[in-house]
């Protein structure tokens, strides 16, 4: 299911605002705990423990997911908008997370993430 | 493990008599329990997976005449994770679980909203090898947002039964229950094994849901809507204040509620009282139906309603969606204290009762977490305590105005009352802090909390939790204070002792006068011979022989028959010091309560001179009665609940310690006289 719509600004508070802090948009990786409400990104990797990472992968924060911050800062609210290339968007999952956990999942910056909620 | 077959296999069945045994596996929030609850109704019963912390709901469906035999297994979000519930899981998959065989089926619970997620659970489940059918939850919904689930193809990838289902509307239940007693007695088993590695089984998941689903663009307008109730909900602030309000709104409905049901029990409980002293001759049976099984069970069965209207509005806020997000504000309160938000539920169910509030902690994920909230849970203000807070407030007030020292006695009163809440909830946290950096240590679960949609509650469902809930409360709760009621009826009642020479002469005084100056004479008689009776029983000798042990309280022997007597249930020393001191319990009359009341305020000490209640001794006991453990019926469910006597005896060995100790540092600052 291709869910993204080609041509939609990226990103951030609907202003073009910054995904990363640090980074800002495009750059390679950000962890999850750095990104700023409203901002998208794919996941790369989940680096919390064997345990953790688990717990988080099987949640739906699996390498390829897309995600959006609903709510930065501690803890965070992230919507997992598409899990992996071909999951259901609508609806999909919201997950509380501790920053304890969000700074070790890494995700690139992604424009286009589309049909998700507007954070 | 099996590789994947062709075709199906036969992995024993079941014979035609039997009833099948079916296990519910899903992951958390997928509708699991609304549709236990849809299959079973009432036909089931709750108790913990041996050696846990996890409920365990088992019941029973009816098949038209056949019936199968459910486990509703903890949710899960994989069944490989090292987590208790996982764990529970694979245990009674696998059959290693004590006490529960190898289930003949399995009921694969999806959540059709969120698919791609949950085929890993059913990937993971499909290797168990068990006869399967899976049933894709919330169909309804997913239609709405324009989802479309193909249970043919699904089922084609799966090789297994699938049945579109909702739990709420009771689509498709019927003929998920036909499929699970076909695969059942047949031992069908699935005829596809998805890869056991943790990137295969997604890759596996992704295909099957291109393949089998379609659609899906999403409901934009329920997104932004999610978004903006979010916003506030979940915000630093305005979160919390939308949570004081709802469970604000929530207790005081409570109450309000519950107070009328509450009346009415009370009423049948004084009728039935009545007409067994009407009906019974005077003597030891009566007195053992009346004042020991009556008043005992009147005594418990008195906060029922309390109890259902509870756990049925905490079911019906979980089921909004809303309690994970309270859940997700509270944390940040508690987490200073070692405990998360899910916490915070059970605390706050704990000013109402501690044995709902023990049994809410069942929602906590962690078992730590879960053990010291259950530990400190006793530390809220419950409503049996009021009667006491009532009594000690209104004898400290009533001295402080007396002696001028107060111009606004019932401002005083009212900050007093507060003040012993806010002492319970500072004892709580403070003892969970410490637990959690002693007994308790480890690392806290990071939190991972997953926030539900929102939805329109069940009701049904709601109303089974809290008959559930309110059959257990009284099952356990019920038993045990019934029990201890009857023990402490005998040693308040037995030896007994004969009229003393004082009533004697009073009562033969009565005789020779008329009217009502007789009547007053024997009811005076009356009080001295159930004072005497009280003090010459089991109890008073004990409270005599004890009384050292609680002088540095500023007790004396009558108070410590008041303790003593308290330690089974808190709410008996407003009734016991009545009767140890003005010889009758206040009864009903406003006239009489206030006669006890000032019998109360101004009885003596051995020594002729010292009030019972002294001021010390007044602001000692309260503060003694806001920290003690003085509850068997909680014990009973915390030995249950934290899964060892161990847990309920440390409750009682530390809170009976820090009321000890804070009710003499009280007595000393105050003074004792």
């Amino acid at each position: 299911m291709a869910m993204d719509r080609p041509g939609r600004e990226v990103v951030g508070d609907g202003g073009g605002e910054g995904l990363s802090r640090a980074l800002g948009v495009g750059a390679g990786r950000v962890a999850l705990c750095d990104v700023l409400a409203g901002g998208a990104g794919v996941v790369l990797e989940t680096a919390v423990g064997e345990q953790d990472g688990a717990m988080l992968r099987a949640m739906g924060l699996v390498p390829g997911a897309t995600v959006r911050v609903c709510r930065a800062g501690e803890p965070c609210i992230v919507a997992v908008l598409h899990t992996g290339a071909s999951a259901c968007a609508c609806g999909g999952s919201r997950i509380g997370l501790a920053r304890r956990l969000a700074r070790g999942v890494y995700v690139q910056p992604r424009g286009g993430a589309g049909d998700g909620p507007a954070c | 493990m099996t590789e994947p077959g062709t075709e199906s296999q036969r992995a024993g069945g079941v014979a035609d008599g039997d009833v099948p045994s079916i296990a519910l596996v899903g992951n958390p929030n997928t509708g699991k329990t609304t549709l236990f609850n849809r299959l079973t109704g009432l036909r089931h019963k709750t108790s913990n997976f041996a050696g846990t912390t996890l409920e365990a709901r088992t019941g029973r469906a009816s098949v038209g005449e056949a019936r199968l035999e459910l486990i509703d297994l903890p949710g899960a979000y994989s069944l490989e994770l090292e987590q208790p519930e996982a764990r529970v899981c694979r245990d009674v998959l696998g059959g290693e679980a004590r006490g529960v065989p190898v289930p003949d089926g399995m009921l694969v619970v999806l959540d059709a909203t969120n698919l791609g997620r949950n085929l890993m659970l059913a990937g993971e489940g499909l290797r168990r090898r068990l006869p399967t059918v899976v049933g894709v939850n919330m169909i309804d919904l997913a239609r709405r947002q324009g989802l479309h689930v193909d249970a043919a193809k699904l089922s084609a990838r799966l090789g297994c039964p699938v049945v579109l289902i909702s739990a709420r509307t009771g689509e498709g239940v019927e003929e998920l229950k036909g499929r699970l007693l076909e695969v059942a007695r047949a031992g069908v088993v699935p005829t596809q094994t998805p890869p056991g590695d943790e990137v295969g089984l997604r890759a596996w998941a992704e295909e099957v849901y291109a393949f089998a689903a379609s659609g899906g663009a999403g409901d934009e307008r329920l997104a932004r809507n999610t978004d903006r109730a979010d916003m506030v909900l979940t915000h630093p602030v305005l979160g919390l204040l939308a949570f004081a309000v709802v469970m604000g709104l929530m207790f005081a409905g409570i109450f309000w509620l519950a107070s009328f049901p509450m009346g009415w029990i009370e009423g049948i409980f004084a009728f039935a009282n009545g007409g067994l002293r009407e009906v019974l001759p005077a003597g030891a049976v009566r007195d053992l139906l009346t004042d020991g099984v009556l008043a005992g069970v009147g005594a418990t069965v008195v906060f029922l309603p309390q109890i259902a209207l509870l756990f049925f509005l905490i079911s019906l806020l979980e089921d909004t969606g809303y309690l994970a997000r309270a859940a997700f504000v509270a944390d940040r309160l508690l987490r200073p204290f070692g405990l998360p938000g899910h916490s915070f539920v059970p605390l706050l169910s704990s000013h109402a009762c501690a044995i709902p509030g023990v049994l809410a902690t069942r929602t906590i994920p962690d078992r730590r977490e879960r053990l010291a909230t259950i530990l400190v849970a006793p530390f809220m203000t419950c409503s049996a305590r009021l009667p006491v807070y009532v009594l000690l407030i209104g004898l400290i007030v009533a001295g402080l105005s007396k002696s001028g020292a107060v111009s606004h006695p019932a401002l005083v009163g009212g900050l007093l009352f507060v003040g012993c809440y806010a002492l319970g909830i500072a004892a709580g946290v403070l003892s969970a802090l410490l637990a959690r950096r002693t007994i308790l240590r480890g690392a806290a679960r990071p939190m991972a909390l997953e926030l539900p949609s929102y939805k329109l509650p069940s009701v049904r469902g709601a109303l089974i939790t809290a008959y559930d809930r309110s059959l257990m409360f009284i099952k356990k709760a019920g038993t045990a204070i019934l029990a201890v009621s009857v023990v402490l009826w005998w040693l308040g009642a037995f030896p007994h002792a004969g009229p003393t020479a004082e009533a004697q002469a009073l009562r033969a005084q009565a005789a020779v006068v008329a009217g009502e100056d007789a009547g007053v004479l024997v009811a005076r008689a009356d009080r001295i011979d159930a004072r005497h009776a009280k003090s010459e029983s089991f109890l008073g000798r004990i409270g005599r022989a004890a009384e050292p042990v609680f002088a540095p309280i500023g007790a004396d022997w009558q108070l410590t028959i008041g303790i003593l007597a308290s330690f089974a249930a808190r709410e008996v020393f407003v009734g016991t010091m009545s009767v140890v001191i003005a010889g009758a319990e206040g009864g009903d009359d406003a006239g009489e309560q206030g006669r006890v009341r000032d019998e109360l305020a101004g009885a003596v000490r051995a020594d002729g001179r010292t009030l019972v209640f002294s001021r010390g001794t007044c602001w000692s006991m309260l503060v003694f009665y806001v920290l003690a453990m003085q509850c068997l019926p909680t014990l009973v469910v915390t030995a249950r609940e934290a899964g060892g006597v161990r847990w309920a005896v440390l409750q009682f060995a530390w809170m009976s310690l820090l009321a000890y100790g804070g009710a003499m540092v009280v007595l000393w600052l105050v003074g004792g006289k």
